[in-house]
């Protein structure tokens, strides 16, 4: 109990967060007028994405130093439950495009940088799936994730210098830290970014958890 | 690494097939370009194309570079070579071949499709860092997918998705070179790119030593 004390938290921020994004006031904007809610769900989304694929790169080079399993697991379980966010982010995020730019998808750069990292981590996925080795599997999942891992920071750096954007926070739109967020929203927002990774890690040492389970059951 | 770089080089002057066979598969693709779009391109198409076409024959040429090796000789490379230079040395002859397949791949679209680049010779500059960052990519991928055992598919989906940071800035100064831009004004992407280049290199120096234990 003590030491579950943060699915504790998670549990009532993120009960928290649903009733107090859905019914709390929300300033309200020309055109993405009640939409602004979608804030809460959607943004969380990628923070926790970008949380869990860090665990997995830390898990990946942890492993080429040690060629320990162990660290094989988190890097594979925490870069799955990363794809899981990924897709509800580019779920949340199109519903929202449909009622405010009217399309599901526009080419745009943060669109497309997402569906790039998610075909990535979906690469190393198969990549996986295709090694039937384990320590072989281990050794070509770390390379590639770390490879990966550091072409896509370049990318999240270089591709918004180079192209503008109609998504908030880019190309003069306003982002959510500037004015049109305000102190009620910031008390959601913030909460629901904290509540949504905590989701996110405990999905994830819940599924590492099986998985180690596993591998004892095979390996004895 | 010189070594490995020139075995490479001689295998496959050696051996008329293999180059022969890229060389056939750019014109071949190129002509299939001319027939779809009947000659008549939009300049923003044609740079496109472009560089599908050439992604494509990069993709096809490099495959071999580690595919093609037999066992007997990757187990004497394994105790011959330092793992960094055996890398190193695919790279660089990747790096060329694929300079030489866009190069290829430009002169015959120009014979066939015409050639409404404004800038022809900073195109071709600009070609050089995209042709390395690609051979950069595709060299430690072929080694991943060769040692997970199934081949091609697999080098496609893990390469394409790391190509795009090169492809878009390569599109871009491509885009610049068309329009007619001179090189002040693409320099920025342009060493943007070779920074990208290095990174590249530079990860698959230190990752694919791991990759070398069988």
């Amino acid at each position: 109990m003590v030491r579950n004390w943060w699915k504790i938290v998670c549990g009532i921020l993120l009960f928290y967060v649903i009733i107090a994004g859905l019914v709390l006031e929300v300033p309200a904007r020309f055109v993405l007028n009640e939409t602004i809610r979608n804030l809460y769900f959607h943004v969380p989304m990628w923070f926790t994405m970008v949380a869990l694929f860090s665990v997995s790169f830390y898990g990946s080079l942890r492993f080429l130093r040690s060629g320990d399993l162990k660290y094989d697991r988190i890097a594979a379980e925490s870069a799955f439950v990363g794809i899981l966010f990924g897709i509800l982010g580019l779920l949340t995020g199109s519903l929202w495009a449909k009622y405010t730019w009217g399309a599901f998808w526009t080419n745009d750069v943060k669109l497309n940088g997402s569906a790039i990292t998610l075909l990535v981590f979906l690469a190393y996925a198969v990549l996986r799936g295709n090694t039937q080795e384990e320590q072989k599997r281990a050794r070509l999942a770390a390379v590639y994730n770390i490879f990966a891992f550091v072409m896509m920071v370049v990318l999240i750096f270089l591709l918004p210098r180079m192209y503008d954007s109609l998504h908030p926070g880019n190309g003069g739109n306003p982002a959510f830290n500037q004015y049109d967020l305000d102190g009620n929203m910031r008390l959601v927002f913030y909460p629901a970014v904290l509540g949504f990774i905590l989701l996110g890690l405990w999905i994830f040492t819940l599924k590492l958890r099986i998985r180690k389970l596993n591998d004892d059951i095979t390996t004895h | 690494m010189l070594s490995i770089f020139l075995h490479e080089l001689k295998s496959d002057l050696r051996s008329k097939y293999s180059i022969g066979g890229v060389l056939l598969y750019v014109l071949s693709s190129v002509y299939v370009a001319y027939l779809s779009q009947k000659g008549s391109m939009e300049p923003q198409t044609w740079v496109g194309v472009f560089w599908v076409l050439t992604l494509f024959s990069a993709v096809n040429a490099s495959l071999k570079s580690f595919f093609s090796d037999s066992r007997g000789l990757r187990i004497y490379y394994f105790n011959m070579a330092r793992p960094e230079a055996f890398i190193l040395g695919k790279t660089i002859y990747n790096f060329l071949l694929i300079t030489l397949v866009s190069f290829i791949a430009f002169a015959t679209f120009s014979f066939l499709n015409g050639n409404p680049i404004l800038q022809k010779s900073l195109f071709l500059l600009y070609l050089i860092p995209g042709a390395l960052g690609l051979a950069a990519v595709l060299s430690l991928m072929a080694a991943i997918a060769s040692k997970s055992g199934n081949s091609f598919t697999l080098l496609a989906i893990l390469s394409f998705p790391l190509f795009i940071p090169v492809l878009l800035i390569s599109l871009k100064l491509s885009m610049l070179a068309m329009n007619g831009l001179e090189f002040a004004a693409a320099a920025k992407y342009f060493f943007s790119l070779i920074a990208l280049d290095s990174i590249a290199i530079l990860l698959s120096y230190l990752l694919f030593p791991y990759l070398w234990k069988e």
